[in-house]
């Protein structure tokens, strides 16, 4: 930036600082009061979109969660009997969370290791790096169904390929997906399939670190392993708390492949929060029971995340920030 | 020349586009039109084969109560539906179908030629939805005031729909125009029956069947049984087509059907068990000595002698009676076009097997129902009856056994003169039944489905899985909110 340019930002910042002053002493000049009103309308089509699109179903849904609701029949006001129902009497809610929090603890560790790992691996200056890193990214770009119906295939206990292949090693491979042990953790196996995902933002964040750091440790001595676990782990402890909070979100969210794959089964082995609230909703119609469950996973995930987010002090390091602030 | 400030441009803009999005936004939020509403065509090209001696003999006209300045001309005939017409023009009837394969769509489209042929009077605009979430979607649009008059249903559906309020009781009108009911297979009347109600007229039946690959047959020396066979009959004739051993192994038998609602169900019936009381509100079939029986004798195809596959073995697999694996398979006749397709002249059609309590072959059909929100409830009525009890079975009969028995034994059975199904049809109208449908079927079936699971992967013995099926059953009918008992 020019130094007169520079100046003229200094200047102009300094100016609407003082405005801002003024409006807040004095209730707001004209100027002020009409730019913010120009501002208001410009994002007023997003305002009010979220209103009627996010706030309004929001609401509704919490208005819904304590009354009995079958869709065409009017609702009928229970208070808090759902909640009650569900955390006290209603044992698929507890087999539900059960489920989904083991997948969700084995999907995001096993997740993370695995893209952490990918990533470096396509960070290493190798021939055809483009290839190796579209070929790893590629599953993302699959859809949900027609991987599903190829894993299915794949896990087929007589005639697919993977039991095939443990045959050839005489080993007689489980029934996966169809027996109840075993389900649960065929599911996290096929959900590692979508790791292209955080591997690429991984893969960003290794080419954030700086070279000079690299340089400056090996002058000093380092070896790998040190400079890996001195500079490569803290820098990318910004990257690995978005995934790990992306993939606490998310895994707890999971519904397409078990919908696809499962239905919950065998004998409720993979009923995951969602898919259990979507019977309720969409087979059940007991909307306002459903709304409910919907409010109760909120509440889960909310604070998991408060939580992920509240110990980020404790391990992620950001190069601008100094330590205990 | 006035020029505008770049600060007022950029204003009008932000007071225009937050207008304009917010007018958008109200607008899609209002009142919407018919989704994807298509015009019913205008010129049938291609009218309905009629053949109104194998129409039904239902020779009254309509005369609907509400409405008698519109009630059609009397004009008694062989296919009074196809004839008769209202003799105003009127409100406009919405007829809501689903989307199932190009065959399916073309056959609906007939239908809507036809019925525009024969009432000129009525206008009405067919409306084709994604099957996906249809009911849910259905249910919606009847709580905004904006649900179509005349809608495909499916049996899970139609209790669910009915104890809503969301149908309009039909059989006022199935008397008033003294339908004979003898022309009709049974279940045309009595699968869409609940509290003594009619919810819904024939769409085309999708009767349960066993097919049988006669090359197989041929090739291991085995002669296809007589209409009359038993159960021992299949098992022995399974065992005689099971060959080889793993990846590669032929089976004799799979139960492609083997869903609670059908395959099962009629199982359990042909041991003499049940799987409900008469009320349809308490799972019985654990306390039932013949239920268990029926479902052991499954299970034991699977796991005792071996050969019928897994439901596990067959997940996710091409199907193992078109890829020529499995030598019988049972299932429903909607399936016999992709096995005509995939077999050719090796496809044979079998009666279901008798039991020791006798032969309850599966046979039912989705309907059309007329909404209770309708404003036109004769066009409406008018509509369902010439499309599930009328003219309009001569059109479907493309894509399933019709309704109407001369239609079945005529012009049906005309199209598959190599397949001997005469006896498959004389089985439906003899003993075909269908299956007790409550307002929470979609969530029983589940809650049933899931405890079995077990059983089909040989963790859990019959007995206990089908003990477990039973309480989580019963625990769905306790959950079921009192307006929904009807």
């Amino acid at each position: 930036m020019p130094p007169e340019s520079l100046i003229e930002a200094v200047m102009v910042n300094d100016i609407a600082s003082r405005a801002g002053q003024r409006t807040r002493k004095n209730g707001g000049t004209r100027l002020v009061r009409r730019e913010a009103l120009a501002g208001y309308l410009f994002i007023s089509p997003w305002l009010v979109g979220f209103v009627i699109f996010f706030i309004g179903p929001t609401l509704t849904s919490f208005g819904l969660s304590l009354t009995r609701f079958a869709i065409v029949t009017p609702p009928v006001w229970v208070g808090l009997d759902n909640y009650r129902y569900a955390l006290a009497s209603d044992p698929l809610v507890w087999t539900a969370l059960r489920v989904t929090t083991i997948y969700s603890v084995a999907h995001v560790a096993l997740a993370l290791l695995c893209s952490f790992l990918l990533a470096l691996l396509l960070n290493q200056p190798i021939r055809a790096l483009s290839v190796f890193r579209v070929v790893y990214y590629l599953p993302v770009l699959v859809p949900a169904a027609a991987s599903a119906i190829m894993w299915l295939w794949a896990f087929n206990p007589e005639f697919g390929l993977i039991n095939s292949g443990l045959s050839y090693l005489g080993i007689t491979g489980p029934l996966w997906l169809a027996h109840t042990q075993w389900a649960l953790p065929t599911l996290i196996i096929v959900s590692l399939w979508g790791v292209g995902g955080p591997m690429l933002i991984y893969l960003a964040g290794f080419q954030g670190i700086p070279t000079a750091l690299y340089e400056a440790a090996s002058i000093d001595g380092a070896n790998a392993w040190a400079r890996f676990v001195n500079i490569t782990i803290p820098m990318m402890t910004p990257v690995l708390f978005f995934n790990l909070v992306l993939g606490v979100v998310n895994s707890f969210q999971v519904f397409t492949t078990v919908y696809l794959m499962t239905q919950g089964g065998p004998g409720y082995a993979t009923l995951v929060f969602v898919l259990y609230l979507y019977q309720k909703a969409f087979q059940s119609y007991q909307m306002g029971y459903a709304s409910a469950l919907a409010w109760i996973l909120f509440v889960i995930i909310f604070l998991l995340t408060l939580l992920v987010v509240r110990s980020s002090d404790s391990w992620v390091y950001y190069e601008g920030r100094l330590r205990g602030r | 020349m006035s020029s505008t400030s770049r600060r007022t441009f950029l204003r009008l803009t932000a007071l225009l586009g937050a207008a304009g999005c917010s007018s958008a936004i109200l607008a899609a939020c209002g009142a919407t039109p018919p989704p994807t509403a298509t015009a019913a065509p205008a010129a049938p090209t291609t009218a309905p084969a009629a053949a109104p001696t194998q129409a039904p003999a239902a020779t009254s006209t309509p005369a609907p109560a509400a409405a008698p300045t519109q009630a059609p001309a009397a004009t008694p005939t062989s296919a009074p539906a196809a004839t008769a017409a209202p003799a105003a023009p009127s409100a406009e009837v919405r007829w809501a179908q689903s989307s199932l394969g190009e065959a399916r769509d073309a056959v609906q489209d007939q239908m809507a030629q036809g019925f525009q042929k024969a009432f000129p009077n009525v206008k009405f605009t067919v409306e084709r939805r994604p099957y996906d979430q249809y009911f849910v979607k259905l249910q919606t649009e009847f709580v905004a005031g904006a649900a179509p008059d005349v809608s495909l249903m499916e049996r899970n559906w139609s209790v669910p729909g009915a104890a809503r309020g969301m149908l309009l009781d039909l059989m006022p009108f199935v008397t008033q125009d003294k339908i004979n009911r003898d022309d009709y297979f049974a279940e045309v009347f009595s699968s869409y029956t609940w509290h003594g109600k009619y919810w819904g007229t024939y769409l085309y039946g999708i009767g349960e069947a066993y097919f049988a690959n006669k090359a197989l047959f041929d090739k291991a020396g085995v002669k296809l049984p007589a209409a009359n066979w038993t159960l021992e009959d299949l098992l022995s004739i399974s065992k005689s087509l099971t060959t080889g051993d793993g990846p590669g192994k032929q089976y004799g038998l799979d139960f492609g059907y083997n869903a609670i609602w059908a395959g099962d169900a009629t199982l359990i019936r042909n041991f003499g068990g049940k799987i409900l009381n008469e009320q349809g509100d308490k799972a019985i079939w654990a306390d039932d000595p013949k239920s268990i029986a029926a479902i052991q004798w499954m299970v034991d195809t699977m796991y005792k002698s071996k050969v019928a596959p897994t439901p596990q073995s067959t997940q996710g697999q091409p199907n193992l009676f078109i890829s020529k694996r499995v030598a019988i398979e049972e299932n429903g006749s909607f399936t016999m076009s992709q096995k005509i397709a995939g077999l050719k002249d090796d496809l044979a059609v079998l009666t279901t097997p008798t039991g020791a309590a006798g032969n309850f072959p599966f046979n039912a059909s989705s309907s059309w129902a007329v909404l209770s929100s309708t404003k036109v409830k004769d066009q409406a009525w008018e509509l369902a009856k010439y499309i599930g009890l009328g003219a309009g079975q001569e059109i479907v009969l493309k894509m399933g056994i019709p309704g109407i028995k001369k239609l079945a034994y005529g012009p049906y059975l005309q199209q598959f003169p190599n397949l001997n199904l005469q006896p498959v049809l004389e089985n439906f109208e003899k003993h075909g039944t269908y299956y007790v449908f409550t307002p929470d079927s979609d969530a029983w079936w589940n809650a049933a489905s899931q405890a079995l699971g077990p059983m089909w992967s040989g963790e859990k013995s019959v007995p206990d899985a089908m003990r477990a099926a039973q309480d989580a059953v019963n625990a769905v009918f306790a959950q079921r909110p009192p307006e929904l008992n009807g």
